[in-house]
């Protein structure tokens, strides 16, 4: 299948300032691909120059094979949405969708006012609902006309915990019913309630590391929690049984052994003569991995 | 483009910038003919900036194939606004004249100002198009304003001198300014919403000036990054 993005070599200088060096990108179609890293790294400019809005310095992006044109393909949220403050929001909605040439204009901006809980609102100049509102109309008018692409910058900042679960919502009914790609600049993805496929992690401009939601899953789990009323004795017996465990005791007796695999340790210790406290794996948020990727140490939970 | 002037129109009539210019192309009307120009002028100047204010620029621009596509839009939609507001002025002009002590006969003001509406609608457009470049190249409405005052400065230096006039002060410096003001200078202006001073010479040079803007307009948005 055609790729919905593929850039090559993408670069972006402002005089002899490199923001993004040599970016390397493949996203396929359907797919939540989240661009992460802090303040600085290169992210929105990325999405920018996917978008067209700003030209690369080198490099190029291809867009589904740059076999069509861009019209109707792109829903973006990058920076200033195009929200106008004066006009009511079902109208910002309107706006936009006449500029699209959407067909049932007026029921599809009622339905997607519908879907981010704002229809009480519609009739509210942009300028009076609150902020997290504001945003979640910023993806609501990136979603206006069905894109096939969407690039949203921060689409989960700023909102509470039941705007993000919206916003996520919007997001993965998108990708799941109308095959629309995502590609979210984020700082924090662990806050996203919706399921990301692939990470991208960059930093100083640079692509560091690509991992699949499974890759950053398996990395999240950084050892086992294992609590019996004898650690001395536990310790003894993954020393002679499972040589290659690094075990590690906490001053409250909990041990923390890593490097093995986790069914030999639960097959062990069910079959020592021990009772067996707690049994857990050691977690790490999404957010803690990405942070040891990019040069910070991971925290354990 | 038709999408995007149907988009366009939509905002214009929801918002209250339209409504409010007409209300101060009623006013100028009465108070000060010559005002009107400043008043499109600075419509002009917003309705092309708030698209990069808002960030409304970058939705469209990612739909069209070609961004000229924008710019032309843009100046057939600044054209139509200019019409309204100058038949609008034209109106109010032709009214006023019914009003008791005008001392105008309708007839008359008609036979004065319907002539040369064409000629000066097309150097309002001169004017508006030299503003509307100057919102794209810097993508700033304040920049397109500030652009506006100054093509129709005469208006408001003639403004400024009958104030100073009124309250008796006149220094001769002070009164000169005017005269020292770019558009005193191309005497682009000179006639405001009435057509006295407008010349059938001016229609060349304004759609020159119209067609020079639109080319670097053009050029302007090719290289606008936001």
């Amino acid at each position: 299948m055609t790729a919905a993005i593929e850039a090559r070599g993408l670069e972006k200088r402002y005089g002899r300032r490199a923001v993004v060096g040599s970016l390397d990108m493949r996203v396929e179609q359907g797919e939540i691909y989240a661009l992460v890293g802090p303040n600085g790294a290169g992210k929105t400019t990325a999405l920018r120059m996917i978008a067209g809005l700003a030209r690369p310095s080198a490099g190029q992006v291809v867009l589904f094979g740059g076999t069509s044109e861009p019209c109707g393909k792109l829903g973006l949220c990058i920076g200033a949405c195009g929200l106008v403050g004066s006009m009511t929001v079902f109208q910002n909605l309107m706006a936009k969708a006449l500029a699209f040439g959407v067909v049932g204009a007026v029921e599809h901006c009622a339905g997607l006012l519908d879907r981010i809980g704002l229809s009480d609102e519609s009739g509210s100049r942009a300028c009076d609902v609150l902020s997290g509102q504001r945003a979640l109309l910023g993806i609501a008018l990136a979603l206006v006309g069905s894109p096939d692409l969407l690039l949203l910058d921060e689409p989960l900042a700023g909102l509470d915990s039941r705007e993000r679960h919206l916003a996520s919502a919007l997001l993965e009914e998108a990708s799941q019913d109308s095959g629309t790609t995502v590609v979210c600049a984020m700082r924090s993805p662990g806050i996203a309630d919706f399921r990301i496929s692939r990470y991208g992690i960059m930093n100083q401009g640079r692509m560091l590391k690509e991992m699949t939601s499974e890759q950053l899953e398996k990395a999240c789990i950084g050892g086992m929690r294992v609590r019996t009323p004898h650690p001395e004795r536990t310790i003894v017996l993954l020393g002679e049984r499972l040589p290659e465990a690094n075990v590690r005791m906490q001053p409250d007796g909990l041990l923390v052994v890593k490097d093995c695999d986790e069914v030999a340790l639960a097959t062990l210790l069910h079959e020592s003569d021990q009772p067996v406290l707690e049994l857990s794996p050691l977690r790490s948020d999404v957010d803690s991995i990405l942070a040891g990727l990019l040069g910070g140490g991971d925290v354990y939970v | 483009m038709f999408r995007l002037m149907r988009s366009d129109l939509y905002r214009l009539v929801h918002e209250r910038k339209l409504w409010l210019a007409l209300v101060a192309t009623v006013l100028a009307s009465l108070v000060q003919g010559e005002l009107v120009a400043l008043v499109i002028l600075v419509l002009a100047a917003v309705v092309v900036g708030e698209d990069f204010r808002t960030g409304f620029v970058k939705n469209v621009l990612v739909t069209l194939p070609r961004r000229a596509t924008y710019v032309l839009e843009k100046y057939v939609l600044v054209a139509l606004v200019d019409v309204v507001l100058l038949l609008v002025a034209l109106a109010v002009r032709l009214l006023s004249s019914l009003l008791p002590g005008a001392g105008v006969p309708m007839a008359d003001a008609a036979s004065v100002v319907l002539p040369g509406l064409l000629v000066f609608w097309l150097a309002i457009l001169a004017c508006s198009s030299a503003v509307v470049t100057a919102v794209l190249a810097f993508r700033s409405d304040a920049v397109g304003i500030g652009i506006s005052l100054l093509l129709a400065s005469s208006a408001v230096g003639d403004l400024v001198s009958k104030a100073l006039r009124t309250i008796s002060v006149e220094p001769p410096s002070l009164v000169r300014i005017p005269n020292w003001l770019l558009a005193a200078s191309v005497g682009l202006l000179g006639g405001g919403a009435g057509t006295s001073g407008v010349s059938p010479a001016m229609v060349v040079p304004s759609l020159l000036a119209v067609a020079v803007c639109l080319a670097l307009s053009v050029a302007a948005i090719d290289h606008v990054e936001c």
